[in-house]
């Protein structure tokens, strides 16, 4: 994972000339607590909040250094009153006081470790000093993590940072928690572009590891799945950002990156509708297609998914859909336990074309001796009403005439997505935007998520192996209070398929509408700019109620981030991605300095041709 | 060794540990007296000192003072009667006293606290009548050990009456601070200073005289204006003083005056009037010229009305200058708790 560079150790603070920031106060009504403490500041001596500190004091026979987190910022004067202050001038703003005020600065601090491990607070009157990177590693605890990642910068104060932020993978894939989630505003929030960053620091530790661990035949992979949900936005993430800045590229070389580029991914959209292997137009000419048949929609078990929560809470609409599954699917199982379906032989329908015709032919009852499929359509209409029947017949046929060319009616020219044959390491992005139901939406990404966890969960399951789920919109997709099969699935991920390395890297503007257990079963919480009545909901008891304010606050480069190791929550800075977050910013070319120092400008994938003869190709 | 003496002594003297107030409180008309004790040997010298006494008007305060005085000089001092001794068969008091004294300086518009400018200590208030002085020594040595100092004087009058000791007792302490007091202000003795409090207390020697330090005086408890000329201190405004007089004190003489600092229409009349004092020898010494001397009075009377405080949730806010005030707020501060000393006191004791 990644290494923890070495730092210059600051001097021990205790008398050998570090400057203090001020000592610890206790009067009655601010108490120095186990959670926190406050400290007074001398008038020349600047504390901001989110500032890092320690402090070196007894605590019982013991001397403990306590770091903490500066979450508040006081200012009080010697006056009772705002009539007071006002009579300091006699009213006048222009009259002078020839003694000035002397009241006093004070910080509210929360504590985020101590060393020893003491749960008591520090004494009044203990010298308080700032905090710096080698503080911030022991207040966040790195050096206790077995694989830590870098995701930004600890935010030490108004501008400046106290060295790399970590958090550890332990937590995110799945060895002592798992999943990520992600809040924030539209636009503010940066969800998906920290997101990318996440994944992206995550790929690079695990071919570091892998690198210099070769023989490790557990080593961590990672096949990443990242889900389009907005325009094409994520699908220039291979292309340069013509924003990224030197400052920018400064940040990531505090964060161990000294040469940021845009990542390498593979890109599929839903297949055009009329075409065998088109996508539908991306703006890009390398974008895979991607589309299910009858016989792919039966063989991967997705049957069930085509329709809605509404419909199969219906008892008789779901027995139907059952026995229709029946009708067309075999099962069996391999040597190695593997669960396996196809078409029937003998199936009524091998494409979904044949099967409207047939369940039309059916519906109708045109009399005569019917063919075995009519038996079987028969057999049908005698358990089911023929109210379920016409309902089952319009609600797949809407499905499918309305899919937008994801479901092939003839069963030549589909393209099924399968994510267990992807090379790890290298991410895929997946739109689902252009589908024009949300139905569909959810169908895709229950199809893919369904695929990892049947491999996770199957006896083909590989050790070390990781599917990476980027998802932004959860509340589409597994919103609060629904129980369809999505939701459910998505729920079974985020709720126990962590230890099978199936993660979800969530996103949302608001978890208070997403399922309780996709939000409260992610261990690594992260809070972009928030509005204050989500922040007030009980999804975010984590946050301390003095950090709420700040956090409705926050600008696009700030985050908050919690950990289950973390005593409070972590406060990042976080950096301009290299790679582009929408079209408008893509380009091939790198930034001018970068293109200075021969930085080569980003590779364009393979053009897919249309359906013509080649010499009618412009 | 030490620490056995002392427990010997306490059994020997039958020591027993109370908790109550320092001393009783007197009746206002005895407290005239009793607070001005030192004060009834000063007597008007010289109604006429500055102006003529039927010319008496007040004078507005204008100007910036030549000696503008930078140092602010306060003590305090928090006592409980935490013993009885018997002695002799009859019952005594001890006191004890947590005093202090400090100077902040003003550094442009900052005060600040210097080297050497605070003095602080505890000490045990006992009258010694009837105990002998080897038994007095071993008791200071032993309080010395647990940071107490012995303070033992003998009286003339030496009654039965517990509460007259008492009040004994607690002047000692008080003495005690005035003495820190008097050591804080000759730390800097060229720096003008103003004292809180009667000034001929704290100047008690001949060299002292000449020290540039005002004295002010809050609470009138006695007033050296004749009746004819009491109505002129009602008369004041703010930013006004009366004419200067001259008091012969104990030790010198001194030239003191009204300044009105505040005013309010609810209040009584007398409200925010305080009397400032300075020794004779320092203002004819520095300003031998009558008007410099009367300029002078002025423009440092109008430089501490402007450091009056200003803030009305200040109890004593209408008679308190603002330096003054940060100085007993930081001294508060510093003083150590005389519950937690006496609690120290009766463990040495064992008591």
């Amino acid at each position: 994972m990644d290494e923890i560079p070495e730092v210059k150790k600051n001097e021990d603070g205790a008398g050998t000339g570090l400057t203090p920031v001020g000592r610890v106060g206790a009067p009655r009504g601010a108490e120095a607590t186990t959670e926190g403490f406050y400290c007074w500041v001398p008038e020349d001596r600047l504390i901001e909040k989110t500032q890092l500190v320690y402090v070196d004091s007894p605590a019982g026979p013991t001397n403990v250094r306590f770091y903490g987190l500066v979450s508040e910022v006081f200012r009080r004067s010697r006056r009772a009153d705002m009539l007071e202050e006002a009579d300091r001038f006699d009213g006048r703003p222009e009259e002078e006081v020839p003694i000035e005020s002397r009241g006093v600065t004070y910080a509210q601090v929360r504590l985020l470790a101590s060393q020893p491990n003491v749960f008591s607070p520090p004494r009044e009157e203990s010298v308080v000093y700032p905090a710096f990177e080698a503080e911030a590693r022991i207040a966040y605890g790195v050096e206790e993590m077995d694989q830590p990642v870098v995701i930004g910068l600890v935010r030490n104060g108004g501008d400046a940072v106290a060295g790399p932020a970590y958090i550890d993978l332990d937590y995110l894939l799945g060895a002592m928690g798992g999943h990520m989630n992600v809040t924030g505003i539209a636009g503010v929030g940066t969800k998906s572009s920290f997101l990318t960053i996440v994944l992206q620091q995550v790929l690079r530790a695990c071919r570091r590891h892998a690198e210099e661990h070769p023989e490790d035949p557990e080593k961590t992979q990672v096949r990443p799945v990242i889900l389009n949900v907005k325009g094409f936005d994520l699908f220039w993430l291979d292309r340069w950002s013509s924003a990224f800045t030197e400052e920018d590229r400064e940040t990531w070389r505090q964060m161990g990156w000294d040469d940021p580029a845009p990542l390498e991914a593979s890109f599929h959209a839903p297949q055009r509708p009329g075409s065998d292997h088109l996508a539908v137009p991306a703006g890009r000419d390398d974008v895979m297609p991607y589309s299910w048949s009858l016989e792919d929609v039966v063989r991967a078990n997705l049957f069930n998914y085509l329709f809605s929560d509404s419909d199969r809470e219906d008892d008789n609409f779901a027995l139907l859909v059952a026995d229709i599954e029946r009708i067309l699917a075999r099962e069996w199982r391999q040597e190695d336990g593997t669960p396996m379906r196809e078409l029937r032989r003998e199936a009524p329908a091998k494409t979904f074309q044949v099967l409207f015709d047939w369940f039309e032919g059916g519906l109708r009852q045109d009399g005569g001796e019917p063919a075995q499929s009519d038996a079987v359509f028969a057999r049908l209409a005698s358990v089911h009403h023929p109210g379920t029947l016409r309902r089952f017949y319009r609600r797949l046929r809407r499905i499918v005439y309305e899919s937008a060319g994801i479901f092939r009616l003839e069963g030549a020219g589909s393209h099924p997505l399968d994510i267990t044959q992807l090379e790890p390491g290298k991410p895929v992005v997946v739109d689902i935007d252009s589908l024009p139901d949300r139905h569909l939406q959810r169908f895709v990404v229950a199809t893919l998520l369904k695929q990892a966890v049947d491999q996770q969960t199957g006896p083909g399951a590989l050790p070390g192996m990781h599917y990476l789920f980027l998802l932004d919109e959860l509340n589409r997709f597994a919103p609060r209070g629904h129980s369809d099969p999505i939701t459910q699935l998505v729920e079974t991920v985020a709720a126990e398929l962590r230890s099978r390395g199936v993660i979800l890297l969530g996103a949302q503007q608001q978890a208070s509408h997403v399922s309780p257990r996709v939000v409260e079963n992610a261990s690594v919480r992260v809070l972009g700019r928030t509005g204050g009545h989500e922040l007030r909901q009980d999804v975010f008891s984590f946050l301390p109620e003095s950090l709420r304010d700040y956090v409705e606050q926050l600008g696009s480069a700030d985050k908050v981030i919690h950990q289950p190791s973390f005593r409070e929550p972590m406060h990042v800075r976080v950096p301009r991605p290299p790679w582009a977050m929408r079209k408008q910013e893509a380009t091939r070319e790198p930034p001018a300095f970068l293109a200075e120092e021969g930085v080569q400008p980003a590779a364009i994938g393979g053009r897919r041709l249309p359906e013509r003869p080649y010499e009618e190709l412009p | 060794m030490t620490a056995r003496r002392l427990r010997q002594l306490a059994q020997a003297y039958r020591v027993r540990a109370i908790d109550d107030a320092p001393f009783t409180p007197l009746p206002l008309a005895d407290q005239a007296l009793e607070e001005d004790e030192a004060a009834l040997k000063a007597r008007m010298r010289q109604l006429s000192y500055e102006v003529p006494a039927g010319e008496w008007r007040p004078i507005p305060c204008l100007g910036e003072p030549v000696s503008q005085p930078r140092r602010f000089i306060d003590g305090s001092v928090f006592s409980r009667t935490v013993a009885v001794f018997t002695v002799e068969g009859r019952r005594r008091p001890a006191v004890l006293a947590c005093v202090g004294a400090l100077a902040l300086e003003l550094d442009g518009r900052r005060l600040v606290r210097s080297s050497g400018s605070l003095r602080l200590e505890t000490v045990l208030c006992l009258l010694s009548n009837g105990i002998p002085p080897e038994d007095l020594q071993a008791l200071s040595d032993g309080l010395e050990a647990v940071g107490i100092r012995l303070v033992a004087s003998e009286t003339t009058e030496l009654t039965a009456d517990f509460d007259v000791l008492r009040r004994r007792c607690w002047d000692m302490a008080k003495q005690r601070m005035e003495d820190e007091e008097r050591a804080v202000l000759l730390q800097a003795p060229e720096v003008p200073a103003v004292v809180d409090g009667l000034l001929e207390r704290r100047l008690t020697t001949v060299a002292s005289q000449e020290m540039p330090v005002i004295g002010m005086v809050k609470r009138q408890m006695r007033r050296y204006l004749p009746e004819s000329h009491i109505n002129l201190l009602y008369e004041l405004r703010p930013g006004e003083r009366t004419p200067a007089f001259l008091l012969e004190t104990e030790h010198a003489f001194i030239v003191s005056w009204y300044v009105r600092l505040s005013a309010a229409d609810t209040l009584s009349p007398g409200y925010g009037v305080v009397r400032l004092t300075a020794p004779r020898e320092y203002l004819e010494r520095r300003f031998p010229r009558r008007a410099e001397r009367w300029a002078e009075i002025s423009a440092v009377s109008h430089w501490l009305h402007g450091l009056r405080h200003r803030e009305q949730s200040y109890a004593r806010a209408g008679i308190s200058l603002e330096p003054i005030v940060r100085v007993e707020d930081e001294l508060h501060a510093l003083l150590p708790a005389v519950g937690r000393e006496a609690a120290k006191l009766h463990r040495a004791l064992g008591v």
